[in-house]
């Protein structure tokens, strides 16, 4: 993600109180943690994510975020919820193409059943006013499974380590 | 840190040492004494606001899990506390933190010992008689090892703006 853009494709992140269950809620669910399967809807969310930057549809990007979502990107302020994400990324992606990404988990930690948290690299290539350049960063995510048995990112923090401009 | 420092941050997430183990039942108390654990988060911030303002890296990768991975805008990814420590001890070489402001936003007791924190830093670095300051954001993950310490096992910081005293 472009420096402002930070990750307009990319997500991730970490915990919050938004994020994770309720104290309340955690007391009357003992079950145990099928780590294999968190792991896997956490890593399964990436190329969701990613088939939807890359083809623009902010709506299938919007879907995959909880609605309380934080992202907290260098470059950006604080978005928060998924209508404050729609009126900061609707808007830059109009004017920007994210010509690929991709996100490479480094870590993921199943927290509970409907609860992941992740980190990992980034690397997205994105094309404004006719400039293309690819950013490469780093990622924090929490990803969890909302009522509806969807994943969602509910957090993510972000920044690039380095950005460089793309020759054509 | 050399950029960020930030490393006064607190805040989050994310590691194996603070999250339940794999496949194991998820044995949550029946009530979490989330009042203890925020005092026991208070603490550790003052204890790295002090150590990182005393320019003491040993005491200030201490704070850390063994194995904490730290992830800070300007440094290279770090993993376990020798690196974390390395970190530190360039760091300090180079700047002294003259105030270390760290204020969390948003703490989230998920277990007796577990916990998660955002928030945002402020830090002052004299670098050879200049002054500068730096404002960022982190996100922290704690966890509370069987000594009944709370380290910290994740830590993503990145500053938001910088300025130069003249």
């Amino acid at each position: 993600m472009p420096r402002r853009s930070a990750f307009p494709g990319l997500l991730l992140a970490a915990a919050i109180a938004a994020c994770a269950p309720r104290v309340e809620d955690q007391a009357a669910a003992p079950m145990a943690v099928d780590t294999a399967a968190v792991q896997a809807a956490a890593t399964g969310f990436w190329p969701r994510w990613i088939a939807a930057a890359t083809t623009g549809d902010t709506a299938a990007m919007g879907a995959l975020l909880a609605d309380s979502v934080r992202i907290d990107s260098k470059g950006l302020p604080p978005v928060l919820g998924r209508a404050g994400w729609m009126t900061v990324f609707e808007t830059m992606l109009k004017g920007m193409k994210v010509e690929s990404e991709a996100i490479t988990p480094e870590q993921t930690t199943a927290v509970s059943n409907e609860l992941a948290y992740q980190t990992g690299d980034f690397v997205e290539t994105t094309t404004t006013a006719g400039k293309t350049q690819t950013e490469y960063g780093r990622y924090a995510a929490a990803i969890r499974k909302d009522p509806d048995g969807q994943w969602r990112l509910s957090y993510v923090m972000s920044f690039a380590d380095s950005t460089l401009p793309v020759k054509k | 840190m050399r950029y960020s420092s930030t490393t006064a941050l607190a805040a989050l997430l994310l590691s194996a040492a603070c999250t339940p183990a794999a496949d194991t039942p998820a044995a949550t108390p029946a009530t979490v004494d989330t009042a203890a654990a925020l005092q026991a988060l208070d603490a550790l911030r003052n204890q790295y606001i002090a150590l990182q303002n005393a320019g003491d890296a040993a005491g200030l990768a201490a704070l850390h899990g063994d194995s904490a991975g730290v992830d800070i805008f300007g440094l290279p990814r770090l993993r376990g506390r020798p690196a974390i420590q390395a970190a530190f001890t360039a760091d300090f070489a180079a700047r002294k933190y003259t105030l270390t402001e760290i204020v969390p936003l948003s703490r989230n007791v998920r277990t007796d010992t577990e916990a998660t924190e955002i928030g945002t830093y402020h830090n002052m670095h004299d670098v050879k008689g200049t002054i500068d300051h730096e404002w960022g954001r982190y996100i922290g993950a704690f966890g509370k090892g069987p000594d009944g310490q709370w380290k910290i096992q994740y830590i993503m910081a990145f500053p938001d703006s910088t300025k130069v005293d003249k």
